[in-house]
C-alpha cells in the first residue's frame, strides 16, 4: 500500500516525459518487440501494470510493465526482468506459472507467446519503450516491413559442412542466434516418400520407389526432385493449394447453389499454369486480366475463373448481392496476391494496416464494369475449322448438289422435300456453338473504372463516383496509379483491370515486390509445413513477422531474378538440408524453440485431405490418373446430403472406377461437401484460404474405418498384396509395408502383424490393409 | 477399456468428461487457453466467462418465416380494416409489396396468468404461455430465405460465417465426449435453403460444425457402422493392432500432440458407435412419453421423434441441438406465399404437440432449468396479402420465443406496430438474440472472439445487447 502510494506521485511526473523512438534498436529487434512482445503486454498486464492502472488504483505488485524502466525496476517482488537471462526473470517464471507465480492470473499465454519473450529477453529484451512512460499508439503502419521494398540481400557465410545451398546458411544463421543446431538428414526411404507427397501428393508406387532407392549415383537426390518437378501431378498436388487460396468451387453458394459445370477450365488452367511453371508475375495478370490482355487465347481467357470462382447469390440477385460480388473479388485478391486483407476497409478504413475505405472502393472500381459470364472458348480459328468441320460432313452425304444447296438455304415449308432434309439432317443444320468457360466478361475494353463510395459499405447510402485507384503505401511513382492507367498521355487508355494487374506485379513501382514476397512464402509453408511469415493470407501489422525476414527477401528477389519462375525456388527449398532433415526430438531443443521456429527439425506433416483420398485410391491400385476436364461427382451416401431435389447431387450410388479420379478432379458443391474432404479440413470454399486448420475429430476416424467405399480400396489393396506376395505371410506383410509405407516393417512390427495375420480368418488380409491406412504414419509424413 | 498407456492430460480429460462437468475439471482447463484446446480435445468442456443459466440449448426452427400476426400477435387493426389496400413501398415483400390487409384466418385466445394471446391452431404450445418470454419485435436485414437463415444462425446475411452452435461449441466444448457436441436434424422433407452453412463452423475449426442426425433410415450418424465386413469384434482387434503399431511410432516422435490426439480418437469414434446408438434409440422411451411429443399421431410423428431425440441428446450431455422444421418447397415449409390457413394449419399441425411435450418433459425432468429452449424462424410474414390468401415475407417485425435456461416466463419484449409490419417498442436484432444465447449459457457475446483474417471475429460481430426484459429476477442478483 505505501508503495502505492509513493508510485503514484511519481507517475504524475513520469507521465509528462515522451515516449523517446527506439532509434538505437536494430529493425529486426524493433520489429520483433512491436509485433510479438508490445502487443501482449498492452492485451493481457496494462490493466494491472500499468500507468493507467496506477492512476485508477488498481497497479498490482507495484509493478510497471509500459516501459523499460518499469521492467527492469520491478515491483514487490523485484526486478521483472534480467536482460540476456530468460532464466533469472521473474516475468518468465509468472508466464510460465512457474514458483506459485500465475500470470496472466486467469490463463496461462499460448506457448509460442511464452516462447517469444523468453527469445526476447535471450537477445536482451530489446525494447524501445526508453522514456519511462509510453503511449500504446501504433507507429505508422506505412514503416511496416511488408511495405518496404525488397533489400539486396547476401546470403550469408555458412562455412558448416551440413549446409547445401545459400537457404541453409540463413537457416543456420538463424539457429546459431538461438543457441540451436540443426538435425542431420533423414534417410533414404523416408527423403523419398517426403519428396513424392511433397511433390506430386502421391506415393511412390514400389517401382518407383525401387528406382529411386537403387540409383547409385551422387545426385540421386536432385534427380529425383528433377523427375517430381517434371511430373504432370505436380501440377495437380500444388493446383490445390491455389485453389484453396482462390476459393474455388464448382457451384454458386447461397440458396440455390447452382452448379457451375464449366468453372473447371479455371482449375485446368492452374495446373497447366504450375506444370509449365508459368511466370508467376503473368499467373497473377491473367486472372486479374486474361480476358483483357489475350481476348484471343481461350487458355489465358479461362484465367479470370479466379475472379469469378467465390460465392454468388444466383437467386433473384439484388444490389447488395452484386456489392458482395465485387467485395468477395476484392478481398481474394487482396489476400491471394498481396496478402493483405483488403475486405476490413469495405465499412470503415482499415483498423490496422494502410488502407483507407476509399482506397477499398477505387480498387473496386477497377472490377465494376465486369461480370461472370459464360465466355466462348473458341478461336476464330477454331470456328473456321468447326464450320469447315461440319460443310464437309454435308458434302460426304449421299445427296447431290441441289440437295445440299436445299439443306443449307432458309427452309421453305411449302417444299416438302426441303422440310424433309432439314429434319433428316438438323445436326449438321445447326452451326458448331464453342464450349465455354466460367469466366469474367468485359461490356468494356477501356475505360477510367468508376464505382460508388458506400457510406459505412451500404449500397443504399451511396456517396461519391471514384474512379479506379490503388494502394498508396505500395505505390512509388510520382504519378501514381497514373502511371498504370495511362499510356501515352492518353487516360482511360488502359483496361483499368490490366492497370491493376500491372500494379500488382511491378517490383519496381508498384506492389510486385510484396507479391512475390507473398508467393514465395506460400511455397514455403508448403514445404515446411509453416510459412517464414505464419500468417500467408495476411501480411499486414496484425499478421505475424516472418522468423527469417532475409531469407524470405532473399527468396523473393530469387523468384524475381528467375523470371518469376516457381520451379527454379521449389528447387532452392527441397535440396536445402533444412529440408532434408529427420524429424528426431530434441528436448533441449524443444525448449529453446518449441514451435520449431528456427527449423532444428522437421517435424511431421499431414498430409492435405486430398492426398489422403488419393494415396488410399493409389495403394488400391484404382486411381485413375486422366488429368483435366469435367469435374467429377464422387459417390455420396444420401444420409450426408441434404434430399436431392435441392442438392442436385447426381451421384448417390455408383462408386465404380469412373468416380476414382484425383481429389483435384472432384466436383466441389458448395451445400454438398464431399464427407471424407471436408473431415479432413479441406475449407469451404467460401473465401480465400491459406492455410487449413489442421483438426482430429471423430468423424475422421469413423469416415476411415467405416466408410464402404475405403474398406473397398482397402480390400483392393489386399488383393494386390496376395496376389504379388502369394501366401507368405511376412511377405505379405513386407509388401504391404512398402505400398502403403514405403518402407520395411520393423521386427516388432512384422511379429505383430502376422500375430494379427495368424489370429483372424480369410478377411484377415484385407483387415490389416485396412489397419495401415489407419495408422499416424499413413498421413503423417516424417 | 482398453485404452493407450499413455495418456495425456487433455485426453485424460476428454475421457472424464462423459459425465457433466465438474468443477475441478473445470478449474484444470481454465489453464488452457481456447486456441490450445482446440488443437488437442476441441471438444472438451470447459467454463464460460460466468457462471451459466443453462448448459444447453434446443432451437426449434421455423424454416420458411412463420407468421406473428396469425400465430402469437393477433391486430384487430388487420380486421378493421380489413381488404384495404396498401403499397407499403419497394422492394418490401419477396415478391410483390402491395396487396390488401388480410385479417387472421385463426381465432385467438389468451392463456395463463401472463394472458398471452395464441391462436388457436396451437394449442399445446398455449398452455405453456407461462414458461414462455415472447420476443415481438425482432427484425433482420434480408427477406430472401438463404441469406435471412444465415443472418439468424450466424450473424451474418453471407455465406461463410461460424453457426451459433459452433460458437457455442467453441466457447464451452461438450459434456459428453462419445456423442457430438452440436446435433442438427433437418426435416425429411428437404433441406432448408442455403444448406449447411446455416449449421456450419465457417472460419472456426471443422470440429464445430453441426453433425447431421438422421431419425430416419439406417445410419443417424455418417458411417456410424462398421463396414458390413468387419463387424464390431474384428475391428476392435483392428483397432487394437492400429493402437500398438501407432503406439511404436509415436514413442520415436514425442512432442506431437497431434499423434496422439489421433491415438484418442478412434477410441472416441469406438465409443461413439456403441453410445450413439443407444442415445438415439427412441424405443427406450414409455409409450406415454411417445404420445406426450405426439409420436402416435400422423402430421406429428416426425418433428415428435425428432423432438424426443433432442432431448434424449441434452440429457447426454450434448450442448446444442437445432431441429428444423421445414423442408424446401413453399409448400412443405413455413413459407405462405400461397394459403396462410392450410400452410400454417398444417405445420402447427406438425409441431405443436411435440413442442408441448418437450416443454412438459423437461420440465417434469427437471432438465427446463438447464436448457434453453427458443422457437423461430429466419422473419415472419405480411400484414397484406399475397394472392388471395397468402402471405409474403416480412423481414421488419416478427416474434419469436424463448423458455427454460433462465428465461422469465410470461415476459414479452417489444411490440410490432398495428399492422403487424414493422418493430415499434424496443426493437431487436439478431445479434440481441445471439447475445442473449450466450448470456445464458455463461458467455460474453463480446469476449467469444476468434482471430480471422487479421481480425478478432465475434458472433454478434461489433452490436448485441442482451435482452435484460426476458431475464428471470433471480439473474440480477449473481
Amino acid at each position: 500500500m505505501h508503495h502505492h502510494v509513493a508510485l503514484l506521485t511519481i507517475a504524475g511526473f513520469l507521465a509528462a516525459t515522451a515516449a523517446a523512438p527506439g532509434a538505437d534498436l536494430a529493425p529486426t529487434d524493433l520489429e520483433f518487440f512491436e509485433t510479438k512482445i508490445r502487443p501482449v503486454l498492452v492485451e493481457h498486464c496494462y490493466r494491472c501494470h500499468s500507468e493507467e492502472a496506477e492512476k485508477a488504483g488498481k497497479l498490482k505488485a507495484g509493478l510497471r510493465l509500459d516501459s523499460r524502466a518499469g521492467l527492469l525496476k520491478g515491483g514487490t517482488s523485484g526486478p521483472a526482468l534480467s536482460a540476456g537471462k530468460p532464466a533469472d526473470s521473474l516475468l518468465l517464471k509468472a508466464l510460465r506459472h512457474e514458483d506459485g507465480l500465475r500470470m496472466p492470473p486467469r490463463e496461462k499465454l499460448p506457448a509460442a507467446v511464452i516462447a517469444d519473450f523468453t527469445a526476447w529477453i535471450a537477445r536482451g529484451a530489446p525494447d524501445p519503450r526508453t522514456g519511462t512512460t509510453v503511449a500504446v499508439a501504433a507507429r505508422d503502419p506505412r514503416s511496416h516491413w511488408a511495405f518496404q521494398p525488397l533489400r539486396p540481400i547476401t546470403p550469408p557465410p555458412a562455412a558448416d559442412p551440413w549446409a547445401r545451398n545459400p537457404v541453409d546458411a540463413f537457416i543456420l544463421a538463424g539457429q546459431r542466434a538461438q543457441g540451436l543446431t540443426p538435425s542431420p538428414s533423414a534417410d533414404r526411404s523416408t527423403l523419398i516418400r517426403r519428396l513424392y507427397f511433397d511433390l506430386i501428393g502421391l506415393p511412390p508406387t514400389p517401382d518407383e520407389l525401387t528406382r529411386a532407392e537403387t540409383d547409385a549415383a551422387p545426385g540421386w537426390y536432385a534427380a529425383l526432385v528433377e523427375r517430381l518437378l517434371a511430373s504432370p501431378h505436380h501440377g495437380e498436388h500444388w493446383g490445390q493449394h491455389w485453389l484453396d487460396v482462390a476459393r474455388y468451387a464448382d457451384s454458386s453458394g447461397y440458396s440455390v447453389d447452382t452448379d457451375r459445370p464449366t468453372a473447371y477450365h479455371y482449375r485446368d488452367f492452374v495446373i497447366r499454369a504450375l506444370n509449365e511453371d508459368l511466370p508467376f508475375d503473368r499467373f497473377v495478370r491473367f486472372q486479374v486480366a486474361g480476358d483483357q490482355l489475350a481476348p484471343n487465347d481461350p487458355r489465358v481467357l479461362v484465367a479470370t475463373g479466379f475472379c469469378t470462382a467465390g460465392p454468388f447469390n444466383t437467386n433473384a440477385p439484388k444490389e447488395k448481392d452484386r456489392y458482395d460480388e465485387l467485395d468477395d473479388i476484392l478481398a481474394t485478391t487482396g489476400q491471394a496476391f498481396l496478402g493483405l486483407t483488403l475486405g476490413c476497409a469495405r465499412c470503415h478504413d482499415h483498423k490496422y494496416d494502410p488502407v483507407s475505405q476509399r482506397e477499398y472502393y477505387r480498387l473496386a472500381a477497377a472490377f465494376t464494369s465486369s461480370r461472370r459470364a459464360e465466355r466462348p472458348l473458341w478461336t476464330a480459328a477454331d470456328h473456321a475449322a468447326a464450320e469447315e468441320a461440319r460443310l464437309r460432313k454435308i458434302n460426304d452425304l449421299p445427296l447431290d448438289a441441289d440437295e445440299r444447296e436445299l439443306l443449307l438455304a432458309e427452309l421453305d415449308k411449302q417444299n416438302p422435300r426441303q422440310v424433309e432434309l432439314h429434319r433428316k439432317y438438323a445436326a449438321l443444320r445447326a452451326r458448331p456453338s464453342p464450349p465455354t468457360a466460367h469466366a469474367l466478361g468485359d461490356a468494356e475494353s477501356r475505360g477510367p473504372g468508376r464505382g460508388f463510395f458506400l457510406e459505412r459499405g451500404n449500397p443504399e447510402r451511396k456517396k461519391e463516383l471514384v474512379t479506379t485507384g490503388f494502394l498508396a503505401v505500395l505505390m512509388r511513382h510520382p504519378d501514381g496509379e497514373q502511371h498504370w492507367l495511362t499510356r501515352a498521355g492518353q487516360p482511360h487508355a488502359i483496361h483499368p483491370r490490366v492497370a491493376l494487374a500491372d500494379w500488382l506485379t511491378d517490383v519496381e513501382h508498384g506492389a510486385g515486390f510484396l507479391t512475390a514476397r507473398v508467393i514465395v512464402n506460400r511455397l514455403w509453408q508448403h514445404h515446411l509445413g509453416e510459412g517464414l511469415v505464419r500468417t500467408p493470407n495476411d501480411f499486414g501489422t496484425q499478421g505475424e513477422p516472418p522468423s527469417h525476414p532475409a531469407l524470405l527477401d532473399w527468396l523473393a528477389g530469387q523468384l524475381i531474378a528467375e523470371g518469376w519462375r516457381l520451379k527454379p525456388i521449389h528447387r532452392l527449398i527441397v535440396n536445402s538440408a533444412a529440408y532434408r532433415q529427420a524429424t528426431t526430438f530434441d528436448a533441449a531443443k524443444a525448449k529453446l524453440d518449441p514451435d520449431n521456429r528456427f527449423l532444428w527439425r522437421r517435424r511431421p506433416l499431414r498430409l492435405p485431405a486430398e492426398s489422403v483420398r488419393d494415396a488410399i485410391l493409389a495403394i488400391g491400385g484404382g486411381l485413375d490418373r486422366t488429368p483435366f476436364g469435367p469435374a467429377v461427382q464422387p459417390l455420396i451416401p444420401p444420409e450426408a446430403i441434404l434430399p436431392a431435389k435441392f442438392a442436385s447431387w447426381k451421384n448417390t450410388s455408383d462408386d465404380g472406377p469412373a468416380t476414382w479420379r484425383r481429389s483435384i478432379y472432384l466436383f466441389r458443391k458448395r451445400s454438398v461437401p464431399i464427407p471424407l474432404l471436408q473431415a479432413f479440413d479441406a475449407p469451404d470454399s467460401n473465401s480465400s484460404a491459406g492455410k487449413r486448420p489442421q483438426t482430429t475429430v471423430v468423424p475422421q476416424a469413423l469416415t476411415l474405418m467405416n466408410d464402404p467405399t475405403l474398406r473397398k480400396h482397402a480390400g483392393r489393396f489386399a488383393d494386390r498384396v496376395l496376389v504379388q506376395a502369394g501366401a507368405d505371410q511376412p511377405a505379405q506383410v513386407r509388401l504391404a509395408y512398402r505400398i502403403a509405407l514405403a518402407r520395411q516393417p520393423r521386427p516388432a512390427e512384422l511379429a505383430a502383424a502376422l500375430a494379427f495375420l495368424d489370429h483372424a480368418d480369410t478377411e484377415a488380409l484385407a483387415d490389416f490393409c485396412h489397419a495401415l491406412i489407419l495408422l499416424n504414419e499413413f498421413i503423417y509424413i516424417d | 477399456m482398453p485404452f493407450p498407456a499413455t495418456l495425456s492430460r487433455r485426453a485424460l480429460l476428454a475421457r472424464a468428461g462423459c459425465g457433466f462437468g465438474s468443477l475441478a475439471l473445470h478449474a484444470l482447463l481454465a489453464q488452457e487457453s481456447l486456441a490450445e484446446q482446440a488443437r488437442g480435445n476441441p471438444l472438451a468442456p470447459r467454463p464460460g466467462h460466468a457462471a451459466p443459466r443453462a448448459r444447453a440449448v434446443i432451437w426449434l426452427f421455423m424454416h420458411g418465416g412463420p407468421s406473428a400476426i396469425d400465430l402469437y400477435d393477433p391486430k384487430p387493426t388487420l380486421q378493421k380494416r380489413s381488404g384495404e389496400a396498401l403499397n407499403l413501398g419497394t422492394n418490401v415483400g419477396f415478391f410483390a409489396s402491395s396487396g390488401k390487409l388480410m385479417p387472421s384466418p385463426f381465432a385467438f385466445r389468451r392463456h395463463g396468468q401472463c394472458r398471452a394471446w395464441v391462436s388457436d391452431v396451437l394449442p399445446g404450445i398455449a398452455r405453456h404461455v407461462d414458461d414462455l418470454a415472447f420476443i415481438r419485435s425482432v427484425h433482420v436485414e434480408s427477406n430472401n430465405h438463404g441469406p435471412a437463415l444465415y443472418e439468424m444462425n450466424t450473424g451474418f446475411a453471407r455465406m461463410g460465417f461460424p453457426s451459433t452452435g459452433a460458437w457455442v461449441t467453441y466457447g464451452l466444448g461438450s459434456e459428453n465426449q462419445n456423442l457430438p457436441g452440436f446435433v442438427v436434424m433437418t426435416d425429411y422433407r428437404g433441406a432448408l435453403e442455403g444448406g449447411p452453412s446455416s449449421w456450419g463452423a465457417g472460419f472456426l475449426p471443422g470440429a464445430y460444425q453441426g453433425t447431421a442426425v438422421s431419425t430416419r433410415g439406417t445410419s443417424p450418424i455418417l458411417h456410424l457402422r462398421p463396414p458390413a465386413a468387419v463387424g464390431q469384434d474384428r475391428q476392435r482387434a483392428q483397432l487394437d493392432l492400429v493402437r500398438r503399431l501407432n503406439q511404436q511410432h509415436q514413442e520415436l516422435r514425442p512432442g506431437e500432440a497431434d499423434l496422439e490426439a489421433r491415438l484418442a480418437s478412434y477410441e472416441l469414434a469406438y465409443r461413439m458407435q456403441l453410445e450413439a446408438p443407444e442415445a438415439l434409440d427412441l424405443t427406450k422411451e414409455t409409450a406415454a412419453t411417445q404420445r406426450l411429443y405426439g409420436i402416435d399421431q400422423k402430421p406429428s410423428e416426425y418433428y415428435g421423434k425428432q423432438l424426443l431425440t433432442a432431448r434424449r441428446l441434452i440429457e447426454r450431455g450434448v450442448r446444442f441441438v437445432q431441429v428444423f422444421s421445414g423442408g424446401y418447397d413453399d409448400t412443405v415449409r413455413w413459407d405462405a406465399h400461397a394459403d396462410v390457413k392450410k400452410n400454417h394449419g398444417d405445420r402447427a399441425a406438425e409441431i405443436d404437440m411435440p413442442v408441448a411435450g418437450l416443454l412438459t418433459d423437461l420440465k417434469q425432468r427437471g432438465l427446463l432449468d438447464s436448457t434453453l429452449v427458443i422457437w423461430g424462424g429466419e422473419f415472419g410474414r405480411l400484414p397484406i396479402s399475397q394472392g388471395d390468401r397468402g402471405r409474403d415475407h416480412n423481414r421488419y417485425g416478427f416474434t419469436i420465443w424463448m423458455a427454460g435456461g433462465g428465461i422469465k416466463g410470461g415476459a414479452s419484449h417489444g411490440s410490432t406496430d398495428e399492422l403487424g409490419w414493422k418493430a415499434a417498442e424496443d426493437p431487436v436484432t439478431v445479434n440481441d438474440i445471439h447475445a442473449t444465447i450466450l448470456h445464458q449459457l455463461g458467455l460474453d457475446h463480446t469476449k467469444l472472439t476468434y482471430l480471422h483474417q487479421g481480425r478478432r471475429f465475434r458472433l454478434t460481430d461489433v452490436a448485441g445487447e442482451v435482452i435484460q426484459d426476458i431475464l428471470a429476477n433471480e439473474r440480477a442478483g449473481g
